[in-house]
């Protein structure tokens, strides 16, 4: 997979530097995985002929290091993972049905007009998103195991399937982009983080809760130095405290008794 | 002519000393924002946000804007010099940026970036001190048919654009309009699905909602990764404006930029779209290509040019139409809510001084920007070794709390919180998250249009196809749906005998 996006400063795999030339008067940019989800608009992607190519002994390469399942008869198998966008829009069909009532009149002044038209969006996109998965597997021979991996791999062609990104999470290796993971946990331990956030806010009021906060994240995060976090974490949580809750005035929840009184001291 | 007069107008409401030093500060965060990777102007803009609301609108939109314009001229820096762009809008710039770097010509390639940045911004910024209030003129006779057109126009934009995958772009507008349905029917205040929740009950606060797409994954993708790297960086003089760079990438930039422009004022296109087309006209105007994808300078040129021109260009079509131009001033639209404003072709006419002040502040910005972006450069190192640990922390802290400042509600983190986790996953699986927000802002506007459209032309559908922009943009509507499914349906029956060629 092309990997320009991510720092590598060991370089494991040097192969990449050579294969990634642009073809001359061939105007399409490489395809590519944006270091951040959140892009601007949506992902671009095109395919060079020999960008594609780097793919595939990519894919084949890290199939090495991965414990992927390649046997020829998964390409039979119902695409389970493409399935799904049809699946929720289903699902949002019949929320919709079912909490937006019903009524009589010119059907684009009923309730029910703008999110059905919304629902039927998803169902048509979740259908095209199915129909091309059936078609590209069908287009594929069967008993070759190439194919197979050509399909799992990730953004190989230019129109990549939602296959199991969840198998470089598995081994713990690599995350999608190539980089290493060190706290394979760490995305749930923050989303647990502020669940515990959310709970306890009340009780302990702004200013402790935040410091606990951001100590909790730094700590999952392998933040070194423990006085120093500490240290940071109380800051945090004062200076956003009078920031938020003095300058711009925001009610912070204060938390009870003695908590309550202290942060009268900053907001 | 109006705009020069507007233009002066607004120089002359800057001249004061808060003014501009909001101007700097935001200026100074945006292009330290661009520079780490893990922060960018969407990030920036949507947790910035609800810090605004205490300030009074011109300096709030003026924090806006300028962190957005700002921060798209840092990406290039990590891009450049370790392959890994600040921003997701310069990711095409390590194509030509960092073989330029192996080959020891760091400097010049960050020179030419920030050359090409800044003349790409400059021109962007007078085509939106010129075009906007052209545009808006135009749109005063506009009626809710041509509205919905263009909110239509804007939704298929950003749905075929999903890198080649229709089918996910058209479910993600799907979604977002759907979310953008919770809470009151406009016309018949009936509660639609609210399921009962006073929280839900005056519909998703789009704050939260563009924080838990926006930012949180981004947080929960690097939270895993080793947040104590350390980056050494050394390279030579960087050198911007000189006749070399002007001679060698001149052409380009001035190209990307107008293209960069023009591109950008369409709606539901912004920064890494410019960028994409600034990367490809580079390469098909050269005459010699054989350097691309291996140390071009131009490569570097058409793509930052055009980035820095896309996201002011996205500008226009907010201040003109009330339309946003792409996800990041989608975001902007839930500020002028906020500050009471109401988005729309009237807002030239009744708010000119705040918009050309507005204007004044970015074309500022700007020119700071390009001045300082060599002091900055020459301290990167420096910048981007703040430990990820730290940084996420408070990025996240400042999530939260900017969720919850805006209706004083626990309910609106939770919500961040959901969003957060539901963007994860699909950003794990490479889904075009903006998709999502344009559904979720656009679809109320067509909504609205599309009904009022239809009552005042009692009922008659004929409506959308004799009115002659309707009728356009609507044909426009379904030529950018129709030309990828039929792209797609052609391509695969094509590609079955290259890719078996390829594969052995």
């Amino acid at each position: 997979m092309n990997q320009p996006t991510h720092v590598q400063p060991d370089h494991t795999q040097p192969s990449h530097h050579q294969s990634r030339g642009a073809p001359p008067g061939d105007a399409e940019p490489a395809s590519l995985r944006s270091s951040e989800a959140s892009s601007d608009e949506a992902h671009l992607g095109a395919v060079l002929p020999n960008g594609s190519r780097q793919d595939d002994q990519q894919a084949v390469q890290q199939r090495g290091t991965e414990s992927a399942p390649s046997h020829p008869d998964r390409v039979k198998k119902f695409p389970l993972a493409s399935s799904l966008w049809f699946v929720a829009g289903v699902a949002l069909l019949l929320a919709v049905l079912a909490t937006v009532p019903s009524a009589d009149g010119l059907f684009y002044q009923l309730p029910r007009f703008w999110p059905g038209t919304a629902v039927a969006l998803m169902l048509i996109g979740g259908a095209a998103v199915l129909v091309g998965e059936l078609r590209k597997r069908r287009s594929h021979a069967p008993a070759s195991p190439e194919a197979v991996e050509s399909t799992d791999a990730e953004p190989a062609e230019a129109e990549p399937t939602d296959a199991e990104p969840a198998d470089a999470d598995a081994s713990g290796a690599k995350d999608p982009n190539g980089e290493e993971i060190h706290q394979p946990w760490a995305h749930v331990l923050i989303v647990l983080a502020i669940v515990a956030y959310i709970a306890v806010i009340e009780i302990a009021g702004f200013i402790l809760a935040t410091s606990l906060l951001f100590f909790a994240i730094a700590t999952i995060m392998r933040a070194k130095g423990l006085i120093k976090v500490l240290v940071i974490s109380l800051g945090v949580g004062l200076v956003t405290a009078y920031f938020f809750g003095n300058v711009l005035s925001v009610p912070l929840p204060r938390g009870l008794g003695v908590l309550a009184d202290l942060s009268r001291l900053i907001y | 002519m109006e705009s020069l007069n507007g233009l002066a107008e607004g120089l002359a409401s800057l001249a004061t000393l808060d003014n501009l030093l909001v101007i700097l500060i935001a200026t100074v965060i945006g292009l330290i924002g661009g520079i780490i990777p893990g922060v960018s102007g969407p990030m920036l803009v949507v947790v910035a946000l609800p810090v605004t609301y205490a300030f009074d609108p011109t300096q709030a939109f003026i924090i806006l804007t300028v962190l957005y314009a700002t921060s798209v001229y840092g990406g290039m820096v990590t891009a450049i010099l370790f392959r890994a762009p600040g921003t997701p809008e310069s990711a095409l710039t390590v194509l030509d940026g960092y073989p330029m770097a192996q080959q020891g010509q760091a400097a010049r390639a960050l020179g030419v970036g920030i050359l090409s940045s800044g003349v790409g911004a400059i021109i962007a910024t007078v085509g939106l001190i010129f075009l906007t209030p052209i545009l808006a003129s135009l749109a005063m006779s506009f009626s809710s048919a041509e509205f919905f057109a263009i909110a239509l126009l804007g939704l298929a934009i950003v749905a075929s654009l999903s890198s080649g995958q229709i089918g996910k772009g058209i479910f993600g507008v799907g979604l977002g309009i759907l979310l953008g349905t919770v809470g009151n029917d406009p016309m018949t205040a009936q509660q639609r699905l609210t399921f009962d929740s006073t929280g839900l009950a005056s519909g998703l606060e789009i704050v939260p909602v563009l924080i838990g797409l926006f930012a949180i994954p981004e947080v929960l993708r690097r939270g895993r990764l080793n947040s104590n790297r350390r980056f050494d960086a050394n390279y030579g003089k960087v050198k911007v404006w000189t006749r070399e760079n002007f001679k060698e990438v001149g052409p380009t930039t001035v190209r990307s930029g107008i293209l960069g422009t023009v591109i950008g004022v369409l709606p539901g296109a912004g920064a890494t779209t410019t960028a994409v087309l600034g990367y490809t006209q580079a390469v098909k105007f050269a005459k010699i290509k054989e350097r691309f994808g291996k140390g071009d300078p131009r490569g570097i040129a058409g793509v930052e040019s055009a980035n820095n021109a896309g996201s002011t260009g996205s500008l226009v079509p907010l201040f003109a139409l009330g339309i946003p131009g792409s996800a990041t001033t989608a975001i902007m639209i839930g500020a002028f809510i906020m500050h009471g404003f109401q988005p729309g072709p009237n807002l030239m006419s009744s708010q000119s001084t705040f918009v050309y002040t507005v204007f004044a502040a970015i074309l500022i910005a700007n020119i700071l920007a390009i001045l300082l972006s060599k002091p900055f450069i020459n301290g990167v190192v420096r910048i981007i070794n703040i430990p990820y640990s730290l940084l996420g922390g408070i990025i996240l802290t400042f999530c939260v709390i900017g969720s919850f400042s805006l209706r004083n509600s626990i309910f609106d983190v939770g919500v961040m919180l959901a969003f957060g986790v539901l963007g994860y996953f699909l950003s794990s699986v490479n889904f075009p998250v903006a998709t999502i927000i344009l559904g979720f802002v656009l679809g109320p506007i067509a909504e609205s249009n599309f009904r009022r459209a239809l009552m005042m032309a009692g009922g008659d559908y004929t409506v959308f196809f004799t009115r002659p922009i309707t009728a356009v943009t609507l044909g426009l509507v379904v030529l950018i749906i129709a030309v990828p499914i039929v792209g797609t349906v052609m391509r695969r029956v094509r590609k079955t005998p290259v890719s078996e060629a390829l594969k052995v």
